[in-house]
């Protein structure tokens, strides 16, 4: 696909895209670093990015639990707050999928809303694939260095086909080696509230993803969606295993000096 | 259904599972093999889309004039020379199989690999018949020996190790005469064919399943890798087919596109050894070929499904990729799901036939990563069944309180922005706070399901959306 | 009765009341009368060559021999290789009906036995696309000659190989038996996985599949 609009590193637009930012509940209260390195980006890409005040969670946890009731005001109160933008950028595979796949399908019995969600899902993005196929995002610094691996998040993967957009993006930054992570497709175990109820399940599936990281012999993983990275980086802690896990937002936006998910806030590692 | 077999024991048998490092070793073998020899069969095969669509379009098209079908299959089997009954529910169609058998004077049955069979326990109504069944299938057997339910719908014992198998053969191998211990695959294989060859010619009866039924011919195929089926259906005089009413599909050229799929989902292969399609009874001046020729129809609940919210669920061939590639099977193996279907088609189909409350796991147990609807030949939407499941399950109540309660606590808080902001602004600063020296929690007093195996990293401190509103605020 | 109780509660489902109208039916009929191949996978390789190819993948074994004469020699010389015993079962037509075996081999025209180790068969097709044969039961061709003895030789002519599966279902339906009561389709021998995963051959049925590809001794080769 062609960059839509030019980055500002060719043309500088009088009238700028008008995109609203919708950080996710787990960036929101996480890791808020990874929201503002996407905003960065996204500026970086020439966009007017706006973060609407009425957000706060796309809804996921309650329909993946099979709870429509509880998802529907929700997304009624995401579909309003956004509106109004051009676009719609998401940092999360997961998130972006239920808002375009999922969306339509709750208001299958309501003309009005169903429109409206198909207009939504049509305006939205995740990440790397607004940067990537649209946006025609360019790195202007060399960003982060050495080896990284990259864990392909589910929902992103096969909801909404993200695959080579990642890795276009990290191939731009010039000190950056990507080692392909084997079996980068298959799921860490996180799965929203699957790794809750089901733990002793979940933790030998992260634990097969832990091996996998260990066996490229990256010290830096990064991915797309930051459950499946609380979720690695966590077992990651408990095992006392030192590979550093980041969003990819992140390292785009170099902002690789920081602490990855779970480091001591300070220096002491 | 006894309590080894309930699927209510999910938790307590997948915790056992995870423990069982011969299951671990027999199904990490399974998965490597069975996941990239399918692969390798699809990227030789451009058309596999096409072949999809097609198989779609066949079944889809079969299933919405299934009535008309099945009166046509039924009517060309009457034509040559068979016999089609039809089963209501299991009970049917175990009663309708043990009459066949007690009227041939059966006393031993030879039984290729049917899943419907496993599906209304006909094993139980055999034997309570006093009618000794052997399985033919190796995997079967095998299971037949150690007394379990299949673990998996295409490799049935792909979850014992040799060592395992060697010591059943030896302990249930004496009355063949056989004393030593066949330790090789080789002679594993060797021993098996010696003692399953004796109950092929002398079985009176021959029960199978069938892959497809072809309404325009009136027949049933058979697909095997090892001929055991065959011999099933051309040895005794008696040869009874059981099959699911989904199962029937227009026409030869039909099955062409369904058997190009099969092989390849299933294990990687273009074509098994064995696909025989089988119609009616020996005719006149045939030297062989069974007196009988037998169908049993099961509905069990499919017609039903055909008009709800899981219909797609019928277009499904048991080929067993989504098995394969499903982490959660691929971790905990089939026995953990308590019932004959496992992994995520058997997550559909077991609540479907056994209950939403008795089976209430299976459909959570899922991350819904979507991996088996990706490889499932019929595309059937396999996490989006999942979830009309766990919606079911909510508005039947059966779904825990506690976890009601936690998720509608949190949408209400969701769609409370303001409220929402300033909740968990404050708690993430305090989880940042105590985790601020290792950088995560070991504990969280309210995810104790997560810090069993991980830990919480921490949290930055207060919120994004706090301190955007900051950085809005210096700015102006 | 069952049957009545199935089909309502399909029509119910279906949100039918009776059985189809008349315009549907015609429309079914049609689908299933305008006989087509659905999609078949391409290939431009020689049909013989991919037969001998892919059925050599299958683990099966090939010899051409030129005409119908050769067969005695070629399946004598095939017990001897193998050490297998001078007798065997074969179908009872043409090309291995009258076959002149002399004195030292015994050649019967009936279903198999269990102590059988060789079958003797005549294909009446051959799918080049997966190295698969087809061998149509009949009161000359006993299904059990495929599935019992330990080694089954089969007599191929080129003339019936075939480029995709639904050729064979064209020849056949153009046959006064059709549907034949036994359409076999073999695809190399038997075979298992079932202990480890790992493949053994021989399972139940033949441990091997050796076609005789007949009247193309010179133009390929063994």
């Amino acid at each position: 696909m062609p960059a839509m609009f030019a980055s500002r590193n060719s043309v500088t637009w009088d009238e700028r895209l008008k995109t609203g930012f919708f950080v996710t509940c787990l960036v929101d209260l996480m890791r808020p670093s990874v929201g503002f390195a996407a905003v960065d980006l996204l500026e970086d890409a020439g966009c007017d990015v706006s973060v609407p005040e009425r957000q706060t969670c796309c809804g996921q946890p309650a329909f993946n639990s099979g709870d429509v009731a509880s998802t529907l005001p929700i997304a009624r109160q995401v579909i309003e707050a956004f509106a109004d933008y051009d676009y719609v950028v998401v940092p999360s595979g997961s998130c972006a999928g239920m808002i375009r796949t999922h969306y339509p399908e709750l208001f299958e019995n309501d003309f009005t809303w169903r429109r409206r969600a198909l207009d939504l899902a049509e305006r939205t993005y995740e990440l790397t694939t607004f940067l990537a196929d649209l946006a025609g995002w360019r790195a202007d610094a060399p960003g982060g260095s050495g080896k990284v691996t990259y864990h392909d998040s589910c929902s992103g993967l096969r909801e909404l086909g993200v695959r080579e957009q990642p890795r276009r993006l990290l191939a731009q930054l010039e000190n950056v080696e990507l080692v392909e992570l084997p079996d980068s497709n298959v799921c860490c175990g996180f799965g929203g509230t699957f790794c809750v109820k089901y733990p002793d399940i979940s933790t030998r599936m992260v634990d097969d993803k832990v091996d996998c990281v260990a066996d490229t012999g990256a010290p830096v993983l990064l991915g797309g969606d930051l459950g499946c990275l609380l979720n690695i980086a966590g077992r990651m802690r408990r095992k006392g295993v030192k590979t550093r896990v980041y969003h990819v937002a992140e390292w785009l936006a170099g902002h690789h000096d920081r602490p990855g998910i779970g480091d001591p806030a300070d220096d002491d590692r | 259904m006894t309590v080894a077999q309930s699927s209510k024991a999910f938790k307590v048998r997948s915790r056992r599972a995870l423990l069982d490092n011969d299951l671990r070793e027999a199904l990490g073998r399974a998965r490597g093999g069975f996941v990239e020899q399918r692969r390798a069969a699809f990227e030789a095969l451009p058309e596999f889309e096409a072949l999809r669509d097609a198989a779609n379009e066949i079944r889809e098209h079969t299933l919405s004039h299934l009535d008309y079908y099945l009166e046509r299959y039924a009517a060309n089997v009457e034509i040559n020379g068979g016999t089609v009954h039809w089963a209501s529910t299991a009970e049917d169609m175990n009663r309708i199989v043990v009459d066949i058998c007690r009227r041939a004077g059966a006393k031993l049955v030879t039984k290729g690999k049917s899943m419907v069979s496993e599906e209304t326990d006909l094993h139980h109504a055999l034997k309570a018949a006093g009618i000794e069944r052997m399985e033919t299938d190796l995997g079967e057997y095998i299971i037949q020996l150690a007394d379990e339910p299949p673990s998996h719908i295409i490799a049935p014992a792909v979850h014992k190790t040799r060592a395992q198998i060697t010591e059943l053969f030896h302990a249930n191998h004496a009355r063949f005469g056989i004393e030593g211990r066949a330790e090789d695959r080789t002679a594993i294989v060797a021993e098996a064919r010696r003692v399953l060859r004796e109950a092929f010619l002398s079985a009176d009866v021959g029960i199978t399943g069938a892959n497809f039924l072809i309404a325009e011919t009136g027949s049933n195929i058979i697909v095997t890798n090892e001929g055991n089926g065959d011999l099933t259906s051309c040895l005794p005089k008696v040869h009874i087919v059981t099959a699911g009413i989904e199962k029937v599909i227009p026409t030869l050229e039909d099955l062409s596109v369904f058997l190009r799929l099969l092989g390849r989902s299933a294990t990687g292969q273009e074509m098994s050894a064995y696909s025989t399609l089988y119609s009616g009874p020996a005719r006149p001046g045939d030297s062989d070929g069974p007196a009988e020729y037998h169908v049993v129809l099961l509905d069990n609940g499919r017609s039903t499904m055909l008009g709800n919210e899981f219909h797609e669920m019928l277009r499904c061939i048991r080929c067993g990729a989504c098995l394969n590639h499903c982490p959660v099977y691929s971790h905990i193996g089939g026995h953990a799901y308590g019932w004959v279907y496992s992994g995520p088609m058997g997550s559909v189909l077991t609540p479907l036939f056994k209950g939403l409350e008795e089976s209430y796991d299976l459909p959570n147990a899922c991350t819904l990563n979507g991996r088996c609807q990706e490889v499932c030949p019929m595309r059937i939407p396999l996490p989006s069944l999942l979830r009309r499941l766990r919606q079911r399950q909510v508005e039947a109540k059966i779904t825990p309180a506690r976890q009601r309660l936690a998720l509608s606590m949190w949408s209400r808080l969701a769609a409370r922005p303001r409220v929402y902001r300033f909740v968990t602004n404050l708690s993430m600063r305090s989880m940042a706070w105590l985790g601020r020296r290792r950088g995560a929690l070991r504990y969280l007093p309210a995810g104790r399901g997560w810090t069993r195996g991980r830990d919480m990293p921490a949290p930055e401190g207060a919120t994004f959306m706090t301190r955007w509103r900051r950085r809005g605020e210096q700015d102006t | 009765m069952s049957r009545e109780r199935i089909l309502a509660e399909i029509r119910r489902s279906l949100k039918r009341r009776e059985a189809l109208d008349e315009n549907v039916r015609r429309g079914i009929e049609a689908r299933n009368a305008d006989i087509h191949p659905h999609v078949q996978p391409a290939y431009d390789e020689d049909l013989v060559e991919r037969l001998v190819r892919k059925h050599r993948d299958l683990h099966g074994s090939v010899e051409p021999i030129d005409t119908a004469l050769h067969i005695v020699n070629a399946v004598i010389a095939y017990l001897r290789d193998n050490d297998l015993p001078q007798r065997l079962v074969a179908a009872d037509r043409a090309p291995v009906k009258d076959l002149p075996w002399g004195d030292g081999v015994t050649c019967e025209h009936r279903p198999a036995r269990g102590d059988d180790a060789v079958a003797l068969s005549v294909a009446d097709a051959a799918i080049a696309e997966t190295g698969t044969i087809v061998v149509v039961s009949s009161p000359d061709s006993p299904m059990t000659h495929n599935y019992l003895p330990e080694h089954h030789i089969v007599v191929v002519p080129v003339s019936v190989v075939v480029r995709w599966q639904e050729d064979v279902w064209r020849i056949l339906r153009k046959r006064p038996d059709f549907p034949p009561r036994g359409i076999a389709m073999i695809s190399g021998p038997s075979k298992t996985a079932d202990v480890e995963q790992t493949i053994e051959y021989g399972a139940h049925g033949p441990r091997n599949v050796h076609l005789l590809l007949l009247g193309d001794g010179q133009a390929r080769g063994a």
